[in-house]
């Protein structure tokens, strides 16, 4: 044995195996409660340093958001829908305002429209950052998450000054418009904090091929078949190298009045999806810019004044909204008999088929090693999974 | 108006010739059709082979008074950029339906183990319907409108020493 | 390349600003229309009770003033439990007064635990 293995002068799996037969089979859990997955489980069953099968736990944070929305009325939920995913509050706040006005059929004013958009793409600017954080977190590289967290954190300023909340804006984007209108000089800090985070995305892009491209290339390679089974949405999809983006099939607001391009990567690996990330920053920048230049003056929410609960009546109907957030598609359909609460809501967050089939099927077959990095350039959030 | 939605009446054309029901065109890019429930499964697999190969999400809606569960089917076709929602109508006392986890694999599944854990809906042909969010649940399914979570939560949880906790049970 | 850009960051960032501030000494401006601690002007409140109809979380309970205020003030106020509170601000929309007002105050952390709760008080010296 010792002779073989000088010959060869490296240690493989299949010298352990004979050494020990057998011993090389465990179970590992990875997560919930702990900081490189999230809220979030999975348990795997590993062989040497190979995954051979792995099998998502969700539950660690359900709340029952569709449950509870039965119950308020639409100004409450649009609070309560902050708290779908904390890391991107406003967008869930959209997908929620969109289905009661479409119920409603309330006539949205314009600016409140180019506010609505404007602060889903800060949202998304800002969940980005976090993406990236975490994902050096989990890469061991510091600098990045430090960093992420820093420029984040300007971004989070101009949410506390428009919203009066930094994390959660309370149900700013609420049914009929938006809550409060922009604060005087807000534009200029808007376009300064742009310029502060392209600073970022320039330190982003010199930072790439030192840690990133080496621990992602090639990784959790997901192909386009396997992904449109899977259910895989938004960046995880266009990484597959389908050209697909909500704002633009099945545009909603303003999106179909501005310029801005679909960035698509045939690889389909951890590495493609980091790009994509990289230049959806890009285009979202380049939306916010458009929608600065052109947002025009006037209401901003309609009704003007908040309806006492009492008087709150959702019109009779249903709906099914499809929006693009940071991380995929995120559907909510709405169900109304005529009464101040919805008869039913249903939340489709991105990450309910991104957490279990997905990444089921990426963990299957990769190293130890590789765990982190697939998981988290899916970019989930278990709290819109567990909902 | 007629014009723009030509895409979307197709889709409801092509169903109704094969399936003898007629659809509904909410707006652009949604089209809603309804369905009996023994004929779910073949107009799913028409559907899917119309191109609708995403399936966005399944949703049960409860209606104890009429004494039914509706299911509803929201598909995305990447390619026709239409939203299809197949409604169904089930018997709440016998909630089964025919599993399409054999159109749409990982996907159904996955909302199927979703909504029998909350609903209490048979999904017949899918073989892995574990709990999947709530652990050690002995209740009712939770989701359900005759559920009532308030009696629930007062038996199983309320401090009655705890001033603070009475705003929400009394 | 990429590792003398690496060192060019590095030591951009040893000579640039920090991005945090020392807190107790130095802090972020709070903006006016930050969503903290509540503020009741009792004199112009009508008592029409949609605070407490809207909030999300029940933490605003209309409640009548102790004996001594009662002649003055004989209608029920909002107390507000700020345990229960999430800070949504829907209070301060729904005022059709807009005697309930929430101040840029985001130090609320206490050891007492009566503290959190809140009673209508008129406003002077008590």
């Amino acid at each position: 044995m010792t002779k073989q293995m000088n010959e060869k002068e490296l240690i493989t799996i299949e010298h352990i195996e004979q050494i020990i037969p057998g011993d090389t089979d465990y179970n590992f859990y990875f997560g919930p409660a702990h900081s490189g997955s999230g809220n979030f489980g999975v348990k795997l069953r590993i062989d040497g340093e190979k995954v051979t099968s792995a099998r998502a736990d969700p539950g660690y944070l359900h709340r029952g958001f569709e449950k509870l929305m039965e119950y308020r009325i639409p100004m409450q939920n649009a609070v309560l829908s902050d708290r779908v995913c904390v890391l991107e509050a406003l967008n869930w706040n959209l997908v929620h305002a969109e289905a009661v006005d479409e119920l409603t059929g309330v006539e949205i004013p314009q600016r409140a429209r180019y506010i609505r958009v404007l602060m889903a793409e800060m949202s998304r600017l800002q969940s980005h950052l976090i993406w990236y954080g975490v994902m050096s977190l989990a890469l061991g590289f510091d600098t990045g998450f430090k960093m992420a967290f820093g420029y984040r954190d300007y971004i989070l300023d101009i949410f506390e000054l428009i919203t009066g909340g930094r994390v959660y804006p309370a149900g700013y984007i609420c049914p009929g418009g938006v809550r409060r209108d922009l604060p005087d000089g807000s534009e200029d800090k808007i376009k300064r904090v742009l310029d502060q985070t392209e600073e970022m995305m320039q330190k982003m892009k010199d930072f790439d091929n030192i840690v990133f491209s080496r621990r992602t290339k090639g990784v959790g390679t997901l192909r386009t078949e396997d992904a449109i089974r899977l259910g895989a949405t938004g960046p995880v999809l266009r990484a597959c190298g389908v050209e697909t983006d909500v704002r633009k099939d099945d545009p909603y607001e303003i999106y179909d009045e501005l310029d801005f391009d679909i960035p698509v990567r045939e690889e389909g690996d951890a590495y493609a999806r980091c790009l994509i990330r990289g230049r959806e920053m890009e285009e979202s920048i380049k939306i916010i810019k458009q929608v600065l230049d052109r947002i025009p003056q006037g209401n901003i929410r309609e009704p003007a004044k908040i309806t006492p609960p009492s008087r709150v009546k959702i019109p009779e109907g249903e709906v099914y909204v499809r929006n693009e957030l940071a991380r995929g598609e995120g559907c909510a359909y709405m169900r109304s008999v005529g009464g101040g609460e919805p008869y039913r809501v249903k939340l489709r967050g991105p990450d309910f088929l991104h957490m279990i089939p997905v990444l089921e099927h990426l963990l299957k077959g990769s190293q130890i090693a590789d765990i982190p990095a697939i998981y988290w350039s899916l970019n989930i959030c278990p709290a819109d999974m567990d909902r | 108006m007629a014009e723009s939605l030509h895409k979307e009446s197709k889709v409801i054309e092509d169903i109704s010739a094969k399936f003898k029901i007629a659809g509904k065109v909410q707006r652009e890019r949604r089209v809603w059709v309804t369905i009996d429930k023994d004929e779910l499964i073949a107009l799913c697999n028409f559907a899917k082979g119309l191109g609708f190969e995403h399936l966005s999400a399944i949703s049960v809606t409860d209606w104890p008074e009429e004494g039914t569960f509706e299911l509803t089917y929201h598909l995305w076709s990447y390619s026709e950029r239409i939203l299809l929602t197949i409604k169904t109508k089930l018997d709440r006392a016998n909630p089964a339906v025919g599993s399409v986890v054999p159109i749409w694999k990982e996907n159904a599944q996955i909302h199927e183990r979703e909504l029998h854990e909350l609903f209490g809906v048979e999904f017949e042909g899918n073989e892995d319907l574990t709990p999947l969010f709530l652990e050690d649940w002995d209740g009712p399914p939770p989701f359900r409108k005759d559920f009532d979570w308030k009696e629930y939560v007062r038996q199983q949880y309320y401090d009655q020493a705890n001033e603070r906790e009475r705003a929400y049970y009394d | 390349m990429s590792m003398v850009k690496t060192i060019e960051v590095l030591f951009e960032t040893l000579f640039s600003k920090p991005m945090t501030v020392k807190f107790p000494y130095e802090a972020i401006e709070i903006p006016e229309d930050y969503r903290g601690e509540h503020e009741l002007d009792i004199d112009k409140c009508v008592s029409c009770g949609l605070c407490a109809e809207i909030c999300p979380n029940r933490a605003v309970e209309m409640v009548e003033l102790p004996e001594e205020y009662k002649e003055k003030y004989p209608k029920t106020y909002p107390r507000l439990d700020l345990r229960k509170c999430c800070f949504c601000g829907l209070c301060q929309d729904i005022c059709p007064r807009k005697c309930l007002k929430l101040t840029k105050n985001v130090f609320l952390a206490t050891p007492d635990p009566s503290a959190v709760i809140k009673n209508p008080m008129p406003k002077g010296p008590q």
